[in-house]
């Protein structure tokens, strides 16, 4: 078992990795409670995740000395910034971390080989597949499988012919039950297109290709609801949540881009 | 303690979060979803019209006007796998800023439908103008070959076996360059359908040092600003330095 690091393994720097903790872990999210007096509290609306820490131990075993400082040098230049990593037993799927640590411990200081600890945050714990899923949307329910996290997808709407008057985008849970609205206000014209943003909660609004700003902005149109966030909680097993487009008139057609998470 | 040599502190500040930047010339992936690359090339992007896409129910639905055109194509290298479907007059491009230099380049595309159209183009370097120093990988009936011209001067491979559409290509050239003695040559391996193809033989050596013109870009499906590919569908397009086999370079992100 290794580790890769945008996309390299470790194990191409170092012997070998000995230990990986805390990357198999699931994430959990808290939720906050609220206080009754002479009663068991609430939960409340808020949600904390903690960033998870990932702790690599690696058996770094050069030939000599000098050896190892050249070997801690390659190593450093490959861990440093914002790194994506996955293990061999799941490489499907990679988290963006962040190097917090680094302890070595050294067997006998003549000795070359060394124990390095590598310490890593991610600050958004969830894992995410390696290949987006790609979706088209029209007014008939799209399924759209979804991991064990929520993953915030990009949308985008087109305009037609007749325009497509004040655009919706609604998302069901396996019952059928409507869970998020997102209610946009304008009007599409054939070569118009709108662009959501789900991860940025931002919306771009194109006209015969051209980006639009200001008051005339894809974020001047918005009028009510939440950005779609596809949440397991909406499905079952993964499975059963849809996405669908609705508008006053016209017929509004899209497409649906997001990569699934895991906890 | 003594003062006689204080160490100076000085915190190194960072006023942005870190980004992710690979160590490559350039890298683009089609899997992040975006146009730009990880090495943070900002691309341009114009494509006129609505098109059709296919997603990963395998229906076509409509793509937006000049929206790119995120493709799930059903099998690369026997699985699905995202990636941005051009047609003739559709081209990325993104600004490039190196000079000529020992590298490897590594595109992953598919050349849907029947075979290269002659003349069309894969991937480039290069201005708008196909003229000066460029780089360019193009097809030719079955044939997708590689040029790197320095001035007038023009070292050439072809692939070493034919494409046929709808083939997963992992197109690998390595252009080797003496600074010293301002001579350059390129070679081409690669796999096709998961089947790795051994290196070709190395082109004739080349001279020159006259660097890419200004205002020069890397780009795919077209050479310069024409010479596009009816239907192709590109995965990635990586630049490492140094010289890489297709399982080193696959192995970067």
């Amino acid at each position: 078992m290794s580790v890769y690091l945008d996309d390299r393994l470790l194990t191409e720097t170092v012997r070998d990795v000995m230990t990986v903790d805390g990357a198999l872990a699931p994430a959990v999210e808290v939720r906050a409670t609220q206080p009754l007096a002479n009663a068991a509290g609430v939960l409340g609306t808020g949600v904390t995740v903690a960033p998870r820490t990932i702790t690599v131990g690696l058996d770094v075993w050069p030939d000599t000395l000098p050896d190892r400082v050249t070997a801690m040098d390659t190593l450093k230049r490959r861990i440093g910034g914002l790194r994506l990593f996955r293990m061999t037993d799941a490489p499907t799927r990679e988290m963006y971390v962040v190097l917090a640590g680094v302890r070595v411990e050294f067997y006998h200081i003549s000795i070359p080989r060394c124990f390095v600890e590598l310490q890593f945050t991610a600050v958004n714990p969830a894992k995410q597949d390696r290949e987006p899923l790609l979706y088209g949307l029209s007014t008939s329910r799209a399924a759209v499988p979804v991991g064990t996290w929520p993953s915030a997808p990009t949308i985008w709407i087109n305009g037609a012919s007749p325009s497509v008057v004040n655009p919706v985008v609604i998302v069901r849970n396996a019952s059928g039950t409507e869970t998020q609205r997102l209610t946009l206000t304008g009007t599409l014209a054939t070569n118009d297109v709108l662009v959501i943003d789900g991860a940025a909660q931002n919306i771009e609004r194109y006209v015969t290709g051209v980006l639009q700003t200001g008051t005339a902005s894809g974020n001047a149109w918005l009028t009510s609801g939440v950005f779609p966030l596809l949440d397991p909680a909406d499905a079952i097993d993964g499975t059963g949540l849809t996405v669908e487009l609705s508008a006053t008139s016209g017929t509004p057609t899209g497409l649906i881009l997001y990569k699934r998470a895991w906890a | 303690m003594s003062n006689a040599f204080p160490i100076p502190s000085r915190a190194v500040r960072r006023v942005a979060a870190p980004v992710l930047q690979p160590p490559a010339l350039f890298s683009w992936h089609a899997r992040f979803g975006s146009l730009n690359a990880t090495t943070g090339h900002l691309a341009t992007f114009p494509r006129a019209s609505t098109t059709n896409t296919l997603d990963d129910t395998g229906a076509l639905v409509p793509v937006g006007y000049q929206m790119p055109r995120w493709y799930k194509y059903p099998s690369w290298n026997g699985a699905p796998s995202l990636g941005l479907y051009c047609g003739t007059s559709d081209s990325v491009s993104w600004p490039q800023q190196f000079s000529l230099t020992t590298a490897t380049m590594l595109c992953e595309f598919v050349n849907d439908g029947t075979a290269a159209t002659p003349a069309a183009g894969f991937f480039y370097i290069g201005n708008d103008a196909f003229t000066g120093t460029r780089f360019a990988v193009f097809g030719g009936s079955n044939q997708i070959s590689t040029e790197l011209w320095i001035g007038a001067n023009v070292a050439y491979r072809p692939y070493g076996v034919n494409i046929v559409g709808t083939a997963s290509v992992q197109y690998l050239v390595q252009v080797s360059y003496d600074s010293g003695t301002n001579l350059s040559r390129i070679r081409v391996g690669g796999a096709v359908d998961g089947t790795p193809l051994a290196f070709g033989a190395w082109s004739t050596t080349i001279s020159g040092a006259a660097a890419f013109p200004a205002g020069s870009g890397i780009r795919i499906n077209q050479l310069g600003t024409s010479y596009g590919n009816g239907s192709s569908w590109f995965r990635r397009l990586s630049i490492y330095p140094g010289l890489l086999t297709l399982d080193e370079a696959t192995a970067r992100l």
